[in-house]
């Protein structure tokens, strides 16, 4: 109040010397008021400037006008300088026009402007827009002064009753609150009020301005609200935000900016610089980014690391964000910072994994790239950069495909349209092209493409594998296939090759020449063969086929079995196998050959049992030779010796004649060659019966059936026997018929015959009688020959029919010894048998059986 | 006159020799077999005995061994004459006490000089 009264007094005495210059003030005024009347247009737009800036400046403008009013009001009698009376009330003229003027100004001023007079003289001031503002006529208004306390929002009573103790207090004060409309609609009001005084402290009068503040505090409201939302968009965003002025200081920061920004227990908060939180490293750094973002008015990006509260390094990328005024220039510039720790580890991890993709399939023999929607290679990999002779992908985007194969580029490139078009694979699909390096390679293609959302191809991944290997391979194999082919028709064999593992044998076409089944000879089950197997072989065959599956590479195998062709024949095989084993030494294969050897062993069977005939023939010979060997040495030694002993004898009686011929007497020398002579006789015999022995063991003489009479044969010998003997002895003969017709061998029987009854005579020296019986039976004829003799000795009885075995009771009878031997031989080469039977001093019986037939 | 023992089964033979040995001034006295020689030992205390080897009843080896065995005629020359020729049957011939051997046929002169060679001894 007291200054408000200095003024007053000061500006009155200015006023009295400078009453000019108090128009010019009033018109300062004026314009201020204008200019605020100019301001209220853009109200909504500008309502904070409105708000910071201009309030002191209406503060000012009222004070002025209150001032002018109080002065052109009716105050005119307090100033006493004369002098400046004219000049004043030329002034109060030209004032009561500008009053008029100004009445007219203020009164279209939306606010209430007001002035209530304290000291009793009902001097009050209501601006029109009152009228406005209430509802009521001015008059009414101005005939009820404290019209508007009957309006106040039963809720605002108490900001009002607040508000008025503290005018009264200090003289001024301001509250907003509510009103409420005649047509009940509810007001905000922004009310301020200041008390005038007189110089001893009275109260003149209560001035103040209402302004209706409904819209700014419905704005205030949604502001609150949308602040409230941002506040909470801002602090919930997992970015730290910080909006700084032009000059750097903060003007907001969010709860995460605070999180990272904080230092030793310092937080950035709003109203510092920001810049000075940082070190002068840091800060020059950030300082220099700023500038550069409010030059250009282009945002800035960095990445900086820095550790957590964990310590943890944490990546993060800041954004210098501008924020451009309307006019284009920079007003604040907001620090977006947002953590990207994982972000950059997915990042790197992904490149590893781009990385570790790539080695992989820069790594692999077949060829891989990818073809672009205009079929340029965009990826290949090493594999196939050397294929097709280019140095790396830049190359490949540059040219078309045509430019590396051109002569098989064609085929592929409609592969690849076709693709495109229809976005169907192709998988496995042969080609064949030359190479960079000029040879011919055969691949096997799947090309697959890539899609877009819409479904249109986008790229092509192709994946060739190089088979040149094995297309060469199968070349090679076609070609030993044919030879194969044309090798077993040039053999007679039924070639085979068993495949151990799954038992399926191939057989040769001349399987079914040779055996006749009609199979499917590619494929032949083993089980379906060995069927056919003559079931004698069949056991053994397996055996055989099972050891020769456990023998070692290479190993060979044969076997001959019976095997049953389809019209029911047996057919002889000769097969023969070759095993063939893995590294492991597990077999794998067996390859063989079935010979068809049926007739070879027609053959060989009947060369063999020929063999066998001839080998038992030949054995029989052999034993009758080695017997007739040994009889024959036995015989030479014996018969030498049966020779030795009348030579001796010749030599002896020749030698006495030789060297006593002169004084022997005739007589004797007579004697001794009549010796001589009966020597070389006995010599003679000897010889024959060597001869006829020998003949008769050497099987030489030949048994000649002739149709004869025994008797009469029989007859003959005893005939001569007993001329022979000079009738010394003779042989009683007992034949059963005249005659005895039978089929025999004359001279057999002669030899039989003479020997016997000859030796019948012979060593029955004391006897003249010797006894012969014939006794005819059914197909055969006994003949016995007995006499009373000297007879055999019981130990040499046994051998008697022994060549040179003689009785050791002969005693000086003549004889060769070979007599019996000569007549065992005729009887058994006559089928017939001889026995004998004997007692030494008694006498000897020979009986013969012989066939008549 | 010195005694000969001629053992010999076939009797042309033996009969030859003795006329032979008789002219030659022997006695001779003939044997048809080793045992009936062995019995004549002591008969005709023989000077020379002259031998066969194949004889019935006992053979001229058996002969010669129980000869050479009598200590009253161990030192008795004996002559083997013998058809069997071979080498072995002449060596079984000493072996068994011969102290000559003669083969069939044999000329007399070979007979004579074997016998004197042994009779001057």
């Amino acid at each position: 109040m007291d200054t408000l009264l200095f003024t007053q007094r000061t500006l009155k005495d200015r006023l009295s010397k400078y009453g000019l210059l108090s128009v010019a003030i009033a018109a300062m005024i004026l314009l201020l008021l204008y200019n605020r009347a100019l301001t209220t247009i853009f109200f909504d737009d500008t309502l904070a400037a409105r708000l910071s800036v201009f309030t002191i400046t209406e503060l000012l403008c009222l004070f002025f006008v209150l001032l002018v009013i109080s002065n052109l009001g009716g105050k005119a009698e307090y100033l006493e300088c004369k002098f400046l009376n004219e000049t004043f009330r030329k002034i109060r003229f030209l004032g009561k026009r500008s009053n008029d003027r100004l009445w007219n100004i203020i009164d279209s001023s939306d606010d209430v402007i007001w002035s209530f007079d304290l000291a009793g003289r009902t001097d009050h001031y209501l601006s029109r827009s009152a009228e406005k503002i209430y509802g009521e006529p001015h008059y009414i208004l101005l005939k009820n002064p404290w019209f508007w306390s009957f309006r106040i929002h039963p809720d605002d009573i108490d900001v009002r009753r607040v508000c008025t103790e503290r005018l009264f207090e200090t003289g001024y004060a301001d509250s907003t609150f509510r009103i409420v409309t005649p047509e009940k609609r509810t007001r905000w009001m922004y009310n301020r009020v200041r008390m005038v005084k007189d110089r001893n402290g009275n109260a003149l009068r209560l001035e103040g301005i209402s302004t209706d503040v409904t819209y700014l505090k419905q704005a205030e409201q949604i502001i609150e609200r949308q602040e409230l939302q941002i506040n909470a968009v801002v602090e919930n965003l997992d970015m730290a935000i910080v909006l700084l002025d032009v000059d750097g200081a903060v003007l907001l920061v969010n709860k995460q900016a605070k999180e990272l920004n904080r230092k030793n227990g310092r937080v950035v908060t709003a109203g510092m610089n920001f810049f000075d939180f940082f070190d002068a490293d840091a800060k020059a750094k950030r300082r220099k980014i700023f500038s550069n973002v409010i030059q250009s008015r282009l945002t800035a990006n960095i990445v900086v690391e820095h550790p957590n509260v964990n310590g943890e390094v944490h990546y993060y990328s800041v954004d210098y964000i501008p924020v451009l005024d309307t006019m284009g220039d920079v007003t604040q510039v907001c620090i977006m910072t947002k953590d990207i720790t994982q972000q950059r580890l997915a990042e790197e991890e992904l490149r590893e994994r781009k990385k570790l993709l790539r080695a992989v399939i820069d790594n692999l023999p077949d060829y891989i790239y990818v073809k672009d929607s205009n079929l340029k290679h965009i990826i290949n990999n090493k594999a196939n950069l050397r294929l097709i002779g280019a140095p790396s992908d830049q190359d490949t985007l540059g040219r078309p495909t045509l430019s590396y194969f051109p002569e098989d580029a064609h085929s592929f490139l409609e592969d690849d349209q076709q693709i495109l078009s229809t976005g169907i694979q192709i998988i496995n699909k042969e080609e064949k092209l030359i190479g960079s390096n000029g040879r011919t390679h055969w691949l096997l293609t799947t090309k697959v493409p890539l899609k877009r959302d819409d479904g249109t191809v986008s790229a092509i991944v192709g994946i060739s594998r190089d088979i040149t290997e094995q297309k060469e391979m199968e070349l090679s194999i076609r070609l030993s296939n044919e030879r194969f082919k044309m090798a077993c028709q040039v053999t007679d064999d039924a070639i085979w090759d068993w495949d151990v593992a799954t038992n399926e044998v191939y057989f040769g076409e001349n399987f079914k020449n040779l055996f006749g089944h009609d199979w499917d000879l590619e494929r032949v089950d083993l089980s379906e063969w060995s069927r056919y197997l003559h079931p004698n072989d069949k056991e053994r065959i397996f055996e055989s086929i099972e050891k020769f599956l456990k023998s070692a590479n290479n190993s060979r195998w044969e076997e001959e079995y019976r095997y049953i062709c389809a019209d029911g024949q047996t057919a002889y095989v000769r097969d023969r196998g070759l095993l063939i084993c893995d590294d492991d030494g597990k077999p794998v294969r067996i390859i063989g050959a079935m010979q068809n050897v049926t007739e070879i062993v027609g053959c060989r069977k009947s060369l063999e049992a020929r063999v066998a005939e001839r080998t038992k023939e030949l054995n029989k010979a052999l034993q009758k030779e080695k017997e007739m060997v040994a009889v024959k040495n036995r015989f030479v030694s014996i018969a030498s010796h049966e020779f030795r002993t009348p030579l001796s004898t010749i030599q002896f009686a020749s030698g006495f004649l030789r060297k006593f011929h002169h004084k022997i007497k005739p007589e004797e020398i007579n004697k001794k060659l009549e010796g001589i002579e009966k020597q070389v006789q006995l010599m003679t015999v000897l010889l024959d019966d060597v001869l006829t022995l020998g003949k008769t063991e050497a099987g030489k003489l030949k048994v000649t059936l002739t149709t004869l009479d025994v008797v009469e044969l029989l007859g003959k010998i005893c005939d001569e026997i007993e001329t022979a003997t000079r009738e010394r002895c003779r042989v009683e003969r007992t034949f059963a018929s005249p005659t005895l017709i039978v089929s025999s061998d004359e001279k057999f029987l002669r030899n039989i015959f003479v020997n016997l009854i000859g030796n019948a005579v012979k060593f029955s020296p004391e006897r003249d009688r010797v006894y012969l019986v014939v006794e005819p039976g059914e197909n055969e004829v006994t003949v016995r020959v007995r006499d009373q003799g000297v007879g055999i000795p019981s130990a040499d009885l046994e051998a008697i029919f022994e060549p040179f075995q003689r009785g050791n009771n002969v005693n000086g009878i003549e004889g060769t010894g070979l007599g019996l031997s000569i007549v065992k031989k005729a009887v058994d080469a006559l089928g017939g048998q001889v026995f004998v039977k004997s007692k030494e001093g008694e006498g000897t019986e020979f009986t013969v059986k012989l066939p008549t037939q | 006159m010195k005694r000969i023992l001629l053992v010999e089964d076939t009797k042309a033979l033996a009969e030859n020799m003795s006329d032979i040995l008789v002219n030659l001034g022997f006695d001779v006295t003939i044997a048809s077999d080793g045992s009936e020689a062995l019995g004549l030992l002591d008969e005709v205390k023989p000077a020379i005995i002259i031998t066969d080897v194949l004889m019935p009843v006992m053979d001229g080896l058996e002969l010669t061994r129980r000869v050479r065995a009598n200590s009253g005629y161990r030192n008795v020359p004996i002559i083997i004459l013998s058809a069997r020729a071979t080498d072995g049957d002449i060596a079984a011939g000493f072996a068994a006490g011969a102290s000559d051997y003669l083969k069939k046929p044999c000329i007399i002169e070979d007979l004579i000089s074997s016998i004197e060679k042994l009779s001057t001894r």
